[in-house]
């Protein structure tokens, strides 16, 4: 769930932090490993995991990624936005550099 | 998602980024240390399926020929999303009473 940047803060607890990509990092408890969020830096708001919320009624899921990366059987009982891997890619990693 | 394995039938290479949590009375998380990835959930408990694992599906690199059979806790999830198809679904007790924590 995408908050802004304002409006989050992890005030306890033992935060691990790593970069999971060129364009992103994840938070993560270094006490029991649950997911807190994933941050693509450009996106400006940090994507809180929904798992880590105490309340979570009115929330929706509206977009999916690395659809075509789906284990076999699985999928969301919802019509949301979805995004290929290519396309995922296309939008959140930082366009080639002229030399490469 | 996580997949059933019996005990003994998986074997870790030493490593210092395995991290072990102990998420109950009855049983531990292993995750890693480095970037939060579940690893599995074990049972610890004594009893006939002490050592089960729940290996994280997400730590496999090949999926292929998995099913997805069942969904456990099912009276905690929250309302907002749900996964299409149909399977088991077993509530908190359900599964307590499966595993005679009762």
């Amino acid at each position: 769930m995408g908050v802004p940047t304002t409006e989050f803060a992890v005030t306890e607890g033992d935060l691990g932090i790593v970069k999971s990509s060129e364009w992103a990092e994840r938070g993560f408890c270094r006490d029991c490993g649950s997911n807190i969020y994933y941050f693509a830096f450009d996106q400006g708001t940090p994507s809180v995991a929904l798992g880590s919320l105490d309340d979570t009624v009115g929330l929706r899921p509206r977009n999916q990624f690395f659809v075509d990366k789906r284990p076999e059987g699985f999928a969301l009982g919802a019509e949301t936005k979805e995004m290929t891997e290519a396309e995922c890619m296309a939008f959140f990693a930082p366009p080639e550099g002229e030399n490469t | 998602m996580g997949i059933q394995v019996m005990r003994d039938g998986v074997t870790f290479q030493p490593t210092k980024t395995l991290a072990i949590y102990e998420s109950s009375e009855w049983a531990e998380r292993g995750f890693c240390i480095s970037c939060g990835s579940s690893i599995f959930w074990r049972l610890v408990a004594e009893g006939e399926m002490e050592g089960v694992f729940s290996i994280a599906a997400g730590a496999l690199d090949d999926m292929s020929g998995l099913a997805f059979d069942a969904e456990v806790y099912i009276d905690h999830k929250p309302d907002s999303y749900a996964f299409a198809g149909e399977r088991d679904r077993l509530t908190e007790t359900e599964v307590l009473e499966m595993a005679e924590f009762q």
